[in-house]
């Protein structure tokens, strides 16, 4: 029975976002055995050394990895059936392109630490009420129109972004170039993501049903009685909080947010009732383990996350592709 | 209007751009009537049921839905009251049957849209009345046009309007379902006192199910009457120029 078999998915994500989240806690420059960890979490709990490792050094990091896969993947499980485009992901109309140039101007003159984060939020918070104000005609908003404003938007503030990085000093290029591939380098505790991310999925949850009607299309969805033009509005501004989010707190990790969606669509089918929870628990999975990679392969030196996020999506998709449904 | 009026149209002009496709129309819908919207491809049969449930916005005129204006009503109100069957079959291929079906229950539905047992129920009987029970389980993308066609069908029976609005129901279908689909919506309209109105272009199903027509000419008018006084060669002969004459 379908039922069964989703919530059975949904139990087996759970367990990998467990497993990987161990993993990321447990592997390192220091390696740590399942055994110690126990014995620090139950015994020893003043093990100064290890202590420090797992829960100064690792566990902020292992975590906001796991918010930002989290927060990717549900804003770009929203966006696909928003914009009702399959290529749609959370950066597609400019707001990580805005969280970008407000970021990247903050170092290039100067401004660190908080006031990235701070520059990132408003950048993108710029570009998200840009898009909602130039995208609106007589009253609607199609999302064709939405697409099309927030691509143009986003290629405008691309161009910025080479002009900052064009204008910008050598020793600054590397750190903004990391941050514009995605860096969890010097993470901190994500309680605000957290909340963000455990909220955000309890509110996108309630429009459950409302995503599965939408998905039919625009005059489709209002004679089933939903108030498109809202429900529109709910739904962007609720993605872009959540890419708004990720992207503050690791840079523009890419393609998370593209993959995940299809992933779980590809084996849960389109309910987004078990489509959303499935999306966060698959992207916070994989990047926990993209980043656990990318700081561990090459130790000391580390490697961009988006990178090794999309060298493992990349043929777990193709082979689900080719293998699971013959309907796309 | 009276207070059986179902649906109420008042000095109705709809436009597609510059083309007037209808122009002061005035048209009461009454409990258990079945209309046949009649017109040549582009007349604006399509429009007009689309500006019926709010769909496109008329140049002028009024809609009145039980008394009040349907403007000034909620989606969520107007789909308990009306429902349509678009020209073009679902396309959402990742649903099951009878996962698409359940979105016609959507309007009845509580705060977060969660269906309940007796929301499942009437999509089962739904699919049954369209012969689509044995097919409840496959994917969409598995069903053939006339079958697609048949779930657009039961989806609009799930929501249980008041009004059916049906666009070219009979599309993709062969005889036997033209005849069942047709039969169960008369059924419908005389033992529920729901009201059908439904772009056709086949007349002889319009002569048998239809007791009522609305005949949209090229130039934006119309004429609207009992299907037997109206359905003649002189009508059809203006109706599609050179095919009656």
């Amino acid at each position: 029975m379908m039922i069964t078999t989703r919530t059975f998915l949904l139990i087996a994500l759970g367990i990998l976002a467990i497993l990987t989240l161990l993993f990321s806690l447990l592997h390192g420059t220091v390696w740590i055995r399942f055994d110690q960890f126990l014995s620090i979490l139950l015994l020893h709990p003043d093990d100064p050394f290890l202590h420090q490792v797992i829960f100064e050094l690792r566990l902020p990091r292992t975590l906001s990895a796991f918010m930002t896969g989290g927060l990717l993947a549900l804003a770009g499980a929203l966006m696909q059936v928003l914009l009702r485009n399959p290529l749609a992901d959370p950066y597609i109309l400019g707001i990580s392109s805005g969280a970008a140039t407000g970021a990247l101007f903050c170092m290039v003159v100067g401004l660190g630490g908080v006031w990235i984060t701070g520059g990132a939020w408003l950048g993108s918070l710029t570009a998200i009420l840009l898009v909602l104000f130039l995208s609106r005609h007589k009253s609607s908003r199609s999302a064709a129109r939405l697409l099309l404003t927030g691509i143009a938007l986003a290629s405008g503030l691309s161009a910025l972004i080479s002009f900052i990085l064009v204008i910008s000093p050598d020793p600054l290029l590397r750190g903004m170039v990391f941050w514009l591939l995605g860096d969890l380098d010097g993470a901190r505790m994500p309680l605000v993501e957290a909340c963000v991310l455990g909220g955000g999925l309890l509110i996108s949850l309630c429009f459950a049903n409302a995503l599965n009607i939408f998905t039919h299309g625009e005059k489709q969805a209002q004679t089933l009685g939903m108030n498109v033009p809202r429900f529109q509005v709910s739904i962007y501004l609720l993605s872009s909080l959540f890419t708004a989010t990720a992207v503050s707190l690791a840079g523009c990790i890419g393609f998370v947010g593209f993959i995940v969606p299809h992933l779980v669509r590809l084996m849960a089918g389109y309910d987004h009732r078990y489509l959303l929870p499935g999306s966060v628990l698959l992207g916070g999975s994989l990047l926990t383990l993209a980043d656990t990679i990318a700081r561990t392969l090459m130790a000391p030196q580390q490697l961009p996350i988006g990178m090794i996020m999309s060298l493992l999506g990349v043929p777990i998709f193709l082979v689900l592709l080719r293998y699971t449904h013959d309907s796309y | 209007m009276t207070h059986t009026d179902l649906l109420n149209v008042n000095q109705l002009t709809v436009q597609i751009g510059t083309k007037t496709l209808c122009r002061t129309l005035d048209l009461t819908i009454r409990p258990g009537e079945i209309w046949g919207v009649l017109g040549a491809n582009g007349s604006g049969k399509t429009t007009l049921l689309h500006t019926l449930i709010g769909l496109h916005q008329p140049l002028s005129g009024t809609i009145l839905l039980n008394n009040k204006l349907v403007t000034s009503l909620q989606p969520s109100h107007i789909a308990t009251q009306m429902g349509i069957v678009f020209q073009e079959n679902p396309t959402h291929f990742l649903q099951t049957v009878f996962e698409f079906c359940l979105t016609g229950r959507y309007p009845h539905m509580g705060l977060f849209g969660m269906p309940n047992s007796t929301d499942k129920e009437i999509t089962h009987q739904a699919l049954n009345m369209m012969g689509l029970a044995d097919q409840h389980k496959q994917k969409m993308h598995t069903l053939s046009g006339g079958e697609k066609r048949r779930l657009a069908l039961a989806a609009v029976l799930t929501q249980n309007p008041k009004i059916y609005l049906l666009d070219e129901p009979t599309n993709h279908l062969d005889l036997r379902y033209q005849h069942q689909v047709l039969t169960h919506f008369k059924k419908l309209a005389h033992e529920n006192q729901a009201s059908v109105i439904m772009s056709l272009h086949q007349i002889e199903l319009v002569r048998q199910y239809c007791d009522h027509v609305l005949l949209l000419f090229e130039n934006g008018n119309i004429k609207q009457g009992s299907t037997h006084n109206l359905l003649t060669e002189t009508h059809l002969a203006k109706l599609y120029p050179g095919t009656f004459a």
